[in-house]
Formats: C-alpha cells, sequence, structure tokens
C-alpha cells in the first residue's frame, strides 16, 4: 500500500499546521531566558507532553523495532529499565531538582558554578560532539521508515527530508524554546494518535499465538530471557540502568525541560509522569517489530521490517495519520535537540572562550547560526556514516561520551564535598575514552591484541565509561585536595 | 504460548495502556497549561512595554 491523495492531504495539512504555530510562537520570546527555557513557566501536563514528545521520535521507533525484530521480548527489559531510571530520577529530584534550584540553563554551566569556566569549557565540547554525534544518525533512520511506509524511491526522500529539517530549523531558530514547546504539545497529540493507528492495525492483523510461536521458534530461550541472549545479560543490564539514570538527569534536551520547568517541585513531577510513559515508548515499537517478523519472516532487513509491516496492512486515511504522527515525533525531537545542543555550542563553548561575557542578543543570534550549522551537518553525516551493530547500541555509546562524566562531575558536584577540579577534568576524559576507543577501533578491531579485543565490545566499553568517570572523580579528587581546594556552593535558589 | 511471553505480553499491555492514558490526560490539560504559559507571558510582554513606554515619558 503507497501513498494517495487522503494522505497527501493529512500530512500538507499537519505541515503547514506545525510551520504556522512554530512561527507564530516566535512572538512570544522576550529575552533570552524565553528563548532557551520558556521563561521557566512551564507547568506540569504541558512539561510531561513536551518531554515525552522529544523522547519519542522516528528513530526512537525504528531502533526500539529493530531490536524487536532481532531479539524478540528480550528486549523488552530496556522499557522497564527507561521507567526504574526515570522514576528514581522523578521521585528524588536527583540532579534534577538542585540543578532547577541553581537556575542553570545548560548543563556544563553548573560546572563553572561548582568547578571553573575551564572545565565548563571541557564539559560544553565533549557534551557538543556527543550530543551532535548522537544525532547524526536521526536523517538516515527517518528515511529509511518513510521509504517503506510511504513507497518512494531515494531521491524523493531526500527531498522530503531536506523540507522537514528546513521547516524545524526554522522554527527553531526564530522562536526557541517557545515554538519548541508549542509544537511539541501538538506534536504529541499526532504522535500518540499516529502510534495508536500502527498498534491497532499491527493487532488486527498479526495474531498473537503467532508472535509467541514465532518468537519462540526463532530465538528460543534468548528471545524471552534477557540474561541468557547474547546481545544483552548483565553487563548490557547495568550499563543501561546507569546510563538511563544519567540521561534522564543530564541530557541536555530531556533535562531543559526539567530546567525550564515552573518550580524544581514541578521538574520532578514532569520527569516522574514521563517515567511512565516510558514502558510503552519501548515496548509498543518492539512490539511491533517481532509483528514484523511474524508476517514478514526473518529474512527482512531489521531496520526497514517494522515500517514496511505498517505500509502494508495501515489503510489509506490512517496512513496518512500514522506518517503524520511519525513526522510529528521526528519533528518535535530535532527541535528539542537543536536548540540544546546549539544553545551548549554558543554559551558553554564559544562564550567561554571569550574574555567577555556575550550580550543576550549575540548569545540569541549565534544560537541560531548553530542551530542552523548543525542541521546542514544532519544531512552529510546521515548519508555517510555507516552504523556499527544495532542503532540502539550506537546512540547509547556517543551518549556514553558525555553522560558518563557528566554524571560523575554533577553527581560528586553536588553530593561529594570533596570534589574538585582535578577530578571533573578526570572525570569528563576518562568517562569519553571507553566510547571513543569503542567507536574508532570498532572500525580496526584485528588491530588489538586478543586481551584488549575487549573495548570492542560495545556493552563493555558502555559499562567501563561509567566506571572510569567514577574512579577519576575520586582518585582525581581525592589525592589532589590540597593542590586544587573545592569550591562550595549553596544550593538554596529562587525556585519555588 | 509459553509463560515466559505470557508474562511479557501482560507487561506489554499495562505499559501501552499507560502510555495512551498519560497520552490523552496530558492532551487535555496540556493545552490549559499552554493557554496559562501563553497569557502569562503575553501579559508580561505588555507589562514592560507599557513601563519602558512610562519610562520613556518621565
Amino acid at each position: 500500500m503507497t501513498f494517495n491523495s487522503l494522505d497527501w492531504i493529512i500530512l500538507l495539512a499537519y505541515l503547514t499546521a506545525t510551520v504556522i504555530i512554530g512561527l507564530w510562537a516566535k512572538k512570544y520570546v522576550e529575552d533570552l531566558s524565553g528563548y532557551m527555557v520558556a521563561g521557566r513557566r512551564i507547568k506540569v501536563s504541558l512539561g510531561v507532553a513536551t518531554f515525552a514528545a522529544t523522547e519519542i521520535g522516528i528513530i526512537t521507533f525504528m531502533y526500539f523495532s529493530e531490536l524487536g525484530y532481532v531479539s524478540g521480548f528480550s528486549c523488552f527489559v530496556i522499557g522497564i529499565l527507561g521507567l526504574l531510571a526515570y522514576m528514581f530520577v522523578g521521585s528524588t529530584g536527583f540532579i534534577i531538582e538542585p540543578l532547577r534550584r541553581l537556575e542553570v540553563m545548560t548543563i556544563p554551566e553548573f560546572y563553572e558554578i561548582r568547578y571553573s569556566r575551564r572545565v565548563r569549557l571541557i564539559g560544553g565540547i565533549i557534551l557538543f560532539l556527543g550530543g551532535v554525534l548522537n544525532m547524526g544518525i536521526f536523517l538516515k533512520f527517518d528515511g529509511i521508515f518513510l521509504s517503506e511506509v510511504m513507497g518512494f524511491g531515494e531521491s524523493a526522500l531526500m527531498i522530503i527530508m531536506i523540507i522537514m529539517l528546513v521547516v524545524v530549523v526554522l522554527y527553531t531558530i526564530l522562536g526557541g524554546m517557545f515554538s519548541v514547546v508549542v509544537t511539541d504539545y501538538m506534536q504529541f497529540t499526532v504522535l500518540a494518535a499516529g502510534i495508536l493507528v500502527a498498534l491497532i492495525a499491527v493487532l488486527l492483523n498479526v495474531d498473537l499465538s503467532s508472535i509467541g510461536e514465532t518468537v519462540v521458534r526463532q530465538y528460543g530461550e534468548a528471545g524471552v530471557n534477557p540474561v541468557v541472549n547474547s546481545r544483552f545479560g548483565w553487563t548490557f543490564i547495568i550499563w543501561i540502568l546507569i546510563s538511563n539514570v544519567a540521561a534522564g538527569a543530564l541530557w541536555q534536551p530531556g533535562a531543559s525541560k526539567a530546567l525550564a520547568s515552573e518550580s524544581p517541585t514541578v521538574a520532578k513531577r514532569v520527569f516522574f509522569f514521563t517515567s511512565l510513559t516510558f514502558a510503552g515508548r519501548a515496548m509498543i515499537p518492539m512490539f511491533i517489530g517481532i509483528a514484523a517478523l511474524t508476517y514478514l519472516g526473518p529474512n527482512e532487513s531489521p531496520s526497514a521490517a517494522a515500517p514496511k509491516l505498517l505500509g502494508m496492512i495501515t489503510p489509506h486515511g490512517f496512513l496518512g495519520l500514522l506518517v503524520a504522527g511519525m513526522l510529528a515525533a521526528s519533528m518535535s525531537t530535532y527541535s528539542a535537540y537543536l536548540l540544546a545542543w546549539s544553545s551548549v555550542a554558543t554559551r558553554d563553548v564559544v562564550a567561554c572562550l571569550r574574555p567577555n561575557n556575550l550580550s543576550e542578543k549575540d548569545t540569541i543570534r549565534l544560537t541560531r547560526i548553530f542551530a542552523a550549522a548543525i542541521g546542514i551537518f544532519l544531512l552529510f553525516f546521515g548519508l555517510l556514516y555507516k552504523i556499527p551493530d544495532t542503532a540502539f547500541q550506537y546512540l547509547f555509546i556517543t551518549g556514553a561520551m558525555y553522560t558518563a562524566g557528566a554524571l560523575g562531575c554533577v553527581t560528586a558536584g553536588l553530593y561529594w564535598p570533596k570534589a574538585n577540579n582535578v577530578g571533573a577534568y578526570t572525570s569528563l576524559i576518562m568517562g569519553a575514552l571507553a566510547p571513543a576507543i569503542f567507536l574508532i577501533l570498532g572500525k580496526f578491531p584485528e588491530v588489538l591484541p586478543d586481551g584488549l579485543k575487549f573495548l570492542v565490545d560495545v556493552n563493555i566499553a558502555g559499562l567501563l565509561s561509567f566506571g572510569l568517570a567514577a574512579v577519576g572523580m575520586i582518585a582525581g579528587s581525592y589525592f589532589t585536595q590540597k593542590l586544587s581546594p573545592p569550591k562550595q556552593i549553596a544550593i538554596g535558589g529562587t525556585g519555588e | 504460548m509459553n509463560w515466559g511471553i505470557t508474562i511479557w505480553l501482560i507487561i506489554f499491555a499495562i505499559g501501552a495502556t499507560v502510555f495512551f492514558a498519560i497520552a490523552a490526560v496530558v492532551a487535555v490539560k496540556g493545552f490549559w497549561d499552554l493557554m496559562d504559559l501563553l497569557t502569562l507571558t503575553g501579559t508580561k510582554e505588555r507589562e514592560s512595554e507599557s513601563k519602558s513606554k512610562s519610562n520613556d515619558d518621565d
């Protein structure tokens, strides 16, 4: 089944509404805090909508459905781990509550308050590189999804992707967080409707008992038990749990939603209620991936199987709604990421390199230039880079380049009085080391001696990054207390 | 179907239901939050405009 005129009308109506609303929200930007954190006036329900929309894109659908196709039900454990990690952050206020009290706009800003301007610069560079590399593959997966669901060739797809990117870059550049929040709300409702359509179409066409039989026949015990599945195991489970706590509290696109909340209490509640969507966010696309395995057999491309299934079984009209929903999901993710990484590049890298502070006007102008530059980069990187293993692991390992060191720096900075500059440098650098080694040497595993082959195991590299960052912070700070006396800060704030 | 699959399907059903329930609640309540945000921002904008106008008059 391919797109017909009804599907096109639905899709074009949605895209037009997004452009108009996104540009209209620009008029609410009054100053820098309005541009970057929507004036810190976001309440719980709107916070949940914008946070959940940021966390769900076509890329999320693609990597989770890919995992469902290649591993059966055992990957469902990832949804449980996400739920537990975000619920922990939301119920305890771990990291996000004190950061919101300090009224920072980006995570590296905290490094300057607690450590030094130079730590902020290094933290900002690592966050920017990890974040943009992480985002680099989004367009490629969006392209695969759209080509399978809509039934177009690659040339038409490039045009659709460029139009989508231009629309997102345009309203993000002009309206900042206001446009992001307003469009996120609309996009969250459209994406939830799109996901519901997809799930109903699958449940009507693929029966549950065949799904169960296919998983057992194809994967045996490994299709049900994540501990015995060679892709996962305990190393993976521990890594993903820690990684989710770190990403929940410190991944700039998501954390910015806590920093934009009305108060620290609202920030906690936003995280708690969003965490409840995390099991479904992972398991629904995984289930569709497993259904694709059942319906299409095991010889399809794992990343293309789920969208292919949806393209085949979704009726016209609903197909337009599904694609609009998925594009909505992607646009909300792109806009939040573009704003997050361009803010970090401006405030935590360029501004830190200058002797004088940037004016508010210059900061907004430079942020807009970076957002446009990142948009152009995405187009080229997505086409050229070959992704190692599954997309899920690529995203978590590039994310670990930043989150591992950041978890060490921010946790110790907030909760351990002995944390100092040396510990912060060591933590940031050692946290980025294992993922960087994996990404580079993973291309040439033959150069490694047998004893070091474990470095190109994605699960070990991921877990190692958090271990090294923690050791770096503790040892670096502990042995250099006299050389670099720790700075103490009061986290009172005026947040409430 | 074996027990492992049945348990995962039950967990999946709960996860999906909670996801759509929260989406429905947020769609309704989020609209009012959005209106509040825009109204409040619009009011503050007007206040700061009139303040700067009265400063100019002085």
